[in-house]
């Protein structure tokens, strides 16, 4: 069973999902042109403006709206201590009017049937909006302008301070598994930015200024930092044209630096400040940076051990040792590697079990037949397949793999044939992650009745 | 298994009647068959739907559905979970088996070429149940654990406790969610009798999507079923009670605090109950006018409330047209939670009082068809709502021409709905956190004493 990274969203509303993400971990994507088949008769074009912003059009004369997306390679990780939060901070204020005198973004985007959503992430921000057909142009309009012309107030940055206040409030106070995840970055990247939560430290969240906010739209949020993904039914040629029209006089900006990547000096066991009914066990384990070279074999290990229909770690936590009720993993951090799975363990039953039991599941991989292993590798192809029947999420998709992984092509080959992994190498890349000192392990009080 | 519960969220959202391209047959006994062809579905679904649900289950032991569900995951008896999951996963299949409301389900997908055998185990797993023990307790241990999961969350508790409440524990709804109150009155027995009543075929009704011919399909479902015994008698009619009426809280009480003691956050919630025109102009108008109270960014709810005053970090509302009610829920911290209330009683009535022009309509309906239009992009989503129309009587068309409604629906008669609807003096009205925090907080709101109370979660039914 797969989870999604626990959301602060409520009620269907601009999210600001804590989901990880980021550009893969040596910084370079794919910023060459070419047109790559995706599924049936779609195809992809990908190009890049003189300005270094990457554009991929996607032509689906099927779908009922058209998704934008702009993926921004900037996140957290370029923040600073004393202005942790900035990131998701300013996600807010891109919703905001330009200046004091202008209309918001929803106001202007509304009119074109605009549903929008944002969220933060380590390595990105994602904003995505999705109008009516035959609304790109001005659509493209409206998106370029809050692109590249904000200017963040003071006043109006008060008012989402407060807004972030309460997401804080709702979420990691209140959540425990919202805590137990906080935990394990805290505890897991100590002295790194991984270490803390997109929405910051409370007090870095009260300080920050109109002008901290400023700076960092004008340092980084650059075309050359960002990929933009259209879905939906429109003309490429004409797309491309309003896309130079509206971007095209952007001016190049630095390249975000990463952060120096973080060492691992062994397994950590912390414990979350929040009580819960049930005992639940985080496990974190970090390996090395993703690339577009190992990340297929991040994902299919991922698929394997819990997202699976037949999850390995699900029967053998749930049915054979009888430890846990529940195994699921969080679709996260995949930048520097880290596989999270979170248990529910029965009551009474051990931490420690558990973690032993994570460590035997290598020799689950090796134990698999033949035709138990082909069996995952095309599970895995065709949840992917199924994953990007929606023109939504089929952009969502390119961005996120352009983003992530460096390319969009990747996605079109796992698409097409199922992953070229042996069971050997699985095998050996899984016994190298859930090595016991690549584990950051975080578990919960039980709460007294 | 996230792509079935792909395939269950999608099947589990709006239910409408027949699309354009879906066609409704019959199985031999006269058992409704709704089938749709998508060629870029890599597999095929198909959807046994039970009319029943957990409706017919007492409240005092609602978790007998979800046990009973999370059993029947377990393969049948003769066969072990673990050979049972390797089977099914190297066919390349997976089934499901849940219960609602108003019906229970089993959800197969499978490639093409394998339908039949997944549907033989699906089949096979409803006469054979794992009725032992071991496999109750490990049952057991899932929706309890799933129960404490809730539990920890205000959110899910308050929308727990609230709909129970304010309906009074109506038929309509009881999903199947357990309290630890009625997991006292579940063991294996009341399980086992809970089987035939919900997996009763006589009340069947089916569907299917994917890249399979409709026919092909309908000759293999009406085969296995058949085989089965499931199509012996002529297909039956579940009657429902409706829950949907006009209906204000009596007594005294006015509002109920759910207590969790040192929570830094409190949620709030409003039921009111009303019956909602179903499946005509007037519904299309009053889901444009909760629209422009609480559907959005754009919305008053969210702009007066987070936007202008910061109080929160999301306000919304929304409609429940099969139960019959509309809602307004919200969030905040202990020293906003006061504000937030008064603010959204105030926004709701300055609301009603809102005079809708075309442009502002024309934005709304704008809103609402984008939604519409993203929630029928499948076939799979088209039958969803089909399969619902049919479990609550609704009429399938309306959904599948909504585009048709909201263009011809006059701004005044949104207005109108927003001076009928918008007012929140007969709502239920729910608060979760720290009571000692929360009693003093609805006294300056001007809530006596006696309109207030107090409930431990614990000891929810």
């Amino acid at each position: 069973m797969r989870f999604l990274l626990p959301s602060v969203l409520a009620l269907g509303l601009v999210s600001c999902s804590t989901s990880g993400g980021g550009g893969s971990s040596n910084g370079k994507s794919d910023h060459s042109d070419k047109t790559v088949a995706i599924q049936g008769d779609l195809k992809s074009y990908q190009y890049t403006l003189p300005n270094g912003l990457t554009v991929v059009l996607t032509p689906n004369h099927r779908a009922p709206t058209t998704s934008i997306y702009h993926w921004v390679k900037v996140g957290s990780l370029q923040e600073t201590p004393g202005i942790t939060g900035i990131a998701h901070l300013f996600e807010h204020m891109m919703f905001r009017p330009l200046n004091k005198d202008a209309p918001s973004f929803d106001n202007l985007i509304r009119p074109l049937g605009g549903d929008i959503n944002a969220n933060t992430r380590y390595g990105a921000t994602v904003y995505t909006t999705t109008v009516s057909n035959g609304k790109l142009s001005e659509a493209l309009k409206i998106e370029s302008d809050r692109f590249k012309k904000l200017v963040v107030t003071d006043d109006l940055l008060k008012v989402e301070r407060e807004a972030v206040r309460s997401e804080y409030s709702m979420g990691i106070d209140s959540k425990p598994q919202m805590d137990l995840w906080s935990t394990l970055y805290s505890a897991g990247f100590p002295n790194h930015p991984y270490g803390w939560t997109i929405v910051g430290n409370r007090p870095d969240l009260d300080q920050i200024s109109a002008k901290n906010c400023n700076e960092f739209f004008q340092k980084y949020y650059k075309p050359n930092n960002i990929g933009l993904f259209i879905a939906g039914d429109f003309d490429v040629e004409q797309a491309k044209t309003w896309i130079l029209a509206n971007y095209g006089d952007w001016k190049k900006g630095e390249t975000p630096v990463a952060p120096p990547p973080f060492v691992n000096k062994g397994m950590i066991r912390a414990e979350g400040k929040l009580a819960a009914q049930s005992q639940n066990i985080l496990l974190g384990y970090r390996l090395e940076p993703l690339t577009e070279k190992n990340f297929t074999l991040f994902t299919l290990a991922d698929h394997v051990l819990a997202d699976s229909s037949n999850s390995l770690a699900k029967n053998r936590l749930v049915y054979e040792q009888k430890l846990a009720s529940s195994v699921g993993s969080f679709n996260t951090e995949y930048d520097f590697g880290l596989s999270e799975f979170i248990v529910t363990l029965k009551p009474g039953q051990s931490y420690d079990a558990v973690i032993d039991q994570f460590s035997k599941l290598s020799e689950d991989v090796a134990k698999l037949s033949d035709a138990e292993y082909a069996a995952y590798l095309q599970e895995y192809q065709i949840n992917l397949a199924e994953s990007v029947l929606r023109n939504g999420s089929l952009n969502s998709s390119l961005a996120l793999y352009w983003g992530k992984y460096g390319s969009i092509d990747a996605l079109a080959h796992n698409l097409k044939t199922a992953p070229t992994v042996s069971k050997a190498e699985l095998t050996a890349y899984v016994g190298k992650l859930l090595d016991k000192n690549n584990l950051i392990a975080v578990t919960n009080k039980l709460k007294k009745d | 298994m996230r792509t079935l519960k792909f395939w269950k969220f999608l099947l589990s959202s709006c239910l409408v009647v027949s699309s354009a391209q879906a066609v409704e047959l019959k199985l031999k006994n006269g058992t409704s068959f709704i089938v749709e062809q998508d060629a870029r579905s890599p597999r095929d679904l198909v959807m046994l739907s039970f009319l029943g649900g957990n409706g017919l289950i007492k409240p005092e032991e609602q978790g007998v559905g979800r046990i009973l569900a999370s059993i029947l995951n377990e393969g049948p008896a003769g066969l072990s979970s673990a050979e049972y999951r390797k089977q099914l996963f190297l066919l390349g299949g997976e089934i499901q088996f849940s219960t609602s409301t108003r019906s229970a389900s089993v959800t197969l997908v499978a490639p093409s070429d394998k339908l039949g055998l997944v549907m033989a185990l699906a089949l096979d797993t409803l006469k054979k149940p794992k009725f032992d023990e071991a496999t109750y307790q490990l049952a057991r241990s899932k929706v309890e654990a799933a129960l404490a999961q809730r539990e920890d969350d205000m959110g899910s508790t308050i929308r727990y406790f609230a709909m129970r409440d304010a309906f009074n524990y109506h038929p309509d709804v009881l999903d199947g969610s357990p309290s630890r109150v009625s997991m006292k009155n579940v063991n294996l027995k009341t399980v086992e009798k809970a089987l035939p009543l919900l997996f009763d075929a006589h009340y069947l009704m089916t569907a299917a999507v994917g890249p399979s011919e409709p026919l092909a399909l309908q000759k293999l479902i009406d085969t296995k079923l058949a085989g089965a015994g499931m199509l012996d008698k002529p297909v039956g009619k579940r009657k429902f009670q409706s829950a949907r009426k006009n209906q204000k809280p009596k007594g005294p009480v006015k509002v109920v605090i759910l207590n969790r003691a040192g929570a830094p956050d409190n949620q709030v919630r409003y039921v009111v109950r009303r019956d909602i025109p179903l499946d005509n102009s007037d519904l299309v108008a009053l889901n444009l006018a909760t629209k422009l109270l609480g559907g959005g960014m754009q919305s008053s709810l969210f702009k007066v409330l987070r936007a202008e005053r910061g109080l929160t970090y999301s306000a919304g509302a929304g409609t429940g047209e099969n139960l019959g009610f509309w809602t307004v829920a919200s969030f905040a911290s202990t020293d906003k939670i006061g504000k937030l209330m008064s603010g959204i009683n105030e926004v709701v009535t300055n609301q009603s009082k809102v005079v809708v022009d075309k442009a502002e309509a024309d934005l709304v309906k704008g809103d609402l068809l984008t939604e519409w239009r993203e929630s029928r992009e499948l076939p799979s989503d088209r039958l969803s709502s089909d399969v619902t129309a049919k479990i609550f009587d609704r009429d399938p068309q309306f959904q599948e021409t909504l585009d048709q409604w909201i263009a011809k629906t006059p701004e005044s008669a949104i207005t109108a709905k927003e001076k009928e609807y918008f007012n929140l003096k007969d709502a239920y009205v729910y608060v979760m956190g720290d009571k000692t925090k929360l009693l003093p907080i609805l006294k300056t709101l001007g809530y006596k004493d006696k309109e207030v109370k107090v409930v431990e979660p614990a000891g929810i039914l």
